[in-house]
């Protein structure tokens, strides 16, 4: 049994021994967890104060991580499908494809365009000045034909020299058929008693536009001497009937146009048959329309 | 352009000039504005007598003519209250340069001298009516 006692003390003492080891162990692991606390508490209150730079909080970063991934696939795609514009022409990639020759070829379409565009605009201001040039031979015309009298012919070329070419300074000489001159009939910028009877056969551009036998036409020559920028005939038919002699530019006129020489022409031709006319129109007797004389002229 | 389709009433312009030809040419020049009333005068008496029984959005007119000039209608225009804020554009072929300046120190708006082009005048006409709200 003594064995047993001997036995049963030295356990006991192995366990008392290790009942103090353990708590001695458990007093410093509490020893270590309050100075940690401790520690853990200044970090809180400093933190608190301000005084130190606060830790990121976990996942935070990984979060900015894929934002920042996501990101970058967007401008990825936006690069692709990256907008163009070709003149007012706005080319999305994505709308097509996104096939680069497409767009190229795209581009090169609207250049071309444009170009095209730009074209047609120039051809439609030159066609607008030609329908403006065409409408005033139309009008110059129709006024010249409309004239019953004299003077309403003079009014015409008068206006026509003045506001539609610019020539401030012209005068207007009718023929005298019997003795073989022109004489002034009416001067527009400068007296009219400055102007003589001219004969027919002097040696000058008169000579020359009175032995036409025709109305000027745009090409030919451009009669002209000194004080005087361009003799024009007005004939009717081979019949010279007037010259008008051009002699200067108004002010803001420096030279004559083709839309000039174009009314010119038209003046030469129109304004002698208006003018012969009118002078027939005050010789004749008056006739009433009958169906015998209308058919006579035709017929007989 | 709103010249036309847009305002409640049709923009309408007085043409003053004593040459026929000319303002068949610049109503044929202005045509080209749809929806545009465009009414003639002979001379600065004929025009006051329209614009008495008409109101009108701009006048053209020029300045050598018989009766009553370009420039003493402008000045009888621009002394009339009725009238003083009615646009008025001068063509003629008067193209020193005092003539511009008294065309505009008596109230001219524009002055545009002979021998015109079409959309010359086209563009200032389009310019005033835009200007002014048509």
């Amino acid at each position: 049994m003594s064995g047993q006692s001997e036995g049963q003390g030295k356990p006991r003492e192995r366990t008392e021994a290790q009942l103090a080891e353990f708590f001695g162990r458990g007093e410093v692991f509490a020893r270590q967890l309050i100075t940690e606390n401790e520690r853990l508490r200044q970090e809180i209150a400093d933190y608190d104060a301000g005084g130190e730079t606060p830790v990121i909080p976990a996942g935070v970063v990984e979060e900015l991580i894929s934002r920042v991934a996501e990101l970058e696939r967007e401008l990825a795609e936006n690069e692709a499908n990256e907008v163009k514009k070709v003149g007012d022409i706005v080319v999305q990639p994505s709308q097509i494809g996104a096939d680069p020759a497409i767009v190229r070829e795209l581009e090169a379409r609207c250049v071309a365009l444009t170009e095209e565009v730009a074209s047609l605009g120039e051809g439609l201001s030159a066609l607008e000045g030609e329908n403006y040039h065409l409408a005033t031979l139309y009008i110059i015309l129709q006024q010249l034909h409309a004239a019953t009298a004299l003077g309403d012919v003079v009014q015409t070329l008068t206006e026509v020299c003045l506001n539609f070419i610019g020539v401030g300074g012209f005068s207007l000489y009718v023929i005298d058929e019997e003795r073989q001159l022109v004489f002034p009939l009416v001067r527009e910028g400068a007296s009219i008693d400055e102007l003589e009877e001219r004969p027919l056969a002097d040696d000058g551009p008169l000579a020359a536009i009175a032995g036409l036998g025709r109305p000027w036409q745009g090409g030919d020559p451009v009669p002209h001497e000194f004080g005087v920028l361009m003799y024009l005939p007005l004939v009717s038919g081979e019949r010279l009937v007037g010259v008008i002699t051009l002699e200067a530019y108004l002010p803001q006129k420096s030279a004559l146009t083709d839309s000039d020489f174009a009314v010119l022409a038209m003046l030469s031709e129109h304004g002698g048959i208006a003018l012969e006319k009118v002078w027939v129109g005050a010789h004749a007797t008056e006739a009433q329309l009958t169906r015998r004389a209308i058919e006579a002229l035709l017929f007989d | 352009m709103n010249v036309d389709r847009d305002s409640a009433r049709r923009a309408t312009v007085l043409v003053v000039d004593d040459s026929p030809p000319m303002r068949k040419m610049i109503v044929f020049a202005l045509s080209r504005l749809p929806g545009l009333e465009l009414v003639e005068a002979d001379d600065g008496v004929d025009a006051l007598r329209k614009i008495a029984g008409a109101q009108f959005d701009l006048i053209i007119t020029d300045i050598n003519m018989p009766i009553l000039d370009g420039l003493k209608l402008v000045k009888r225009l621009r002394a009339d209250e009725r009238y003083v804020n009615v646009p008025i554009i001068i063509i003629t072929t008067e193209g020193a340069a005092e003539d511009r300046q008294r065309a505009l120190a008596l109230g001219a708006n524009a002055y545009l001298t002979k021998p015109i082009r079409g959309r010359e005048v086209l563009t200032l006409v389009r310019g005033i009516l835009e200007g002014s709200g048509h």
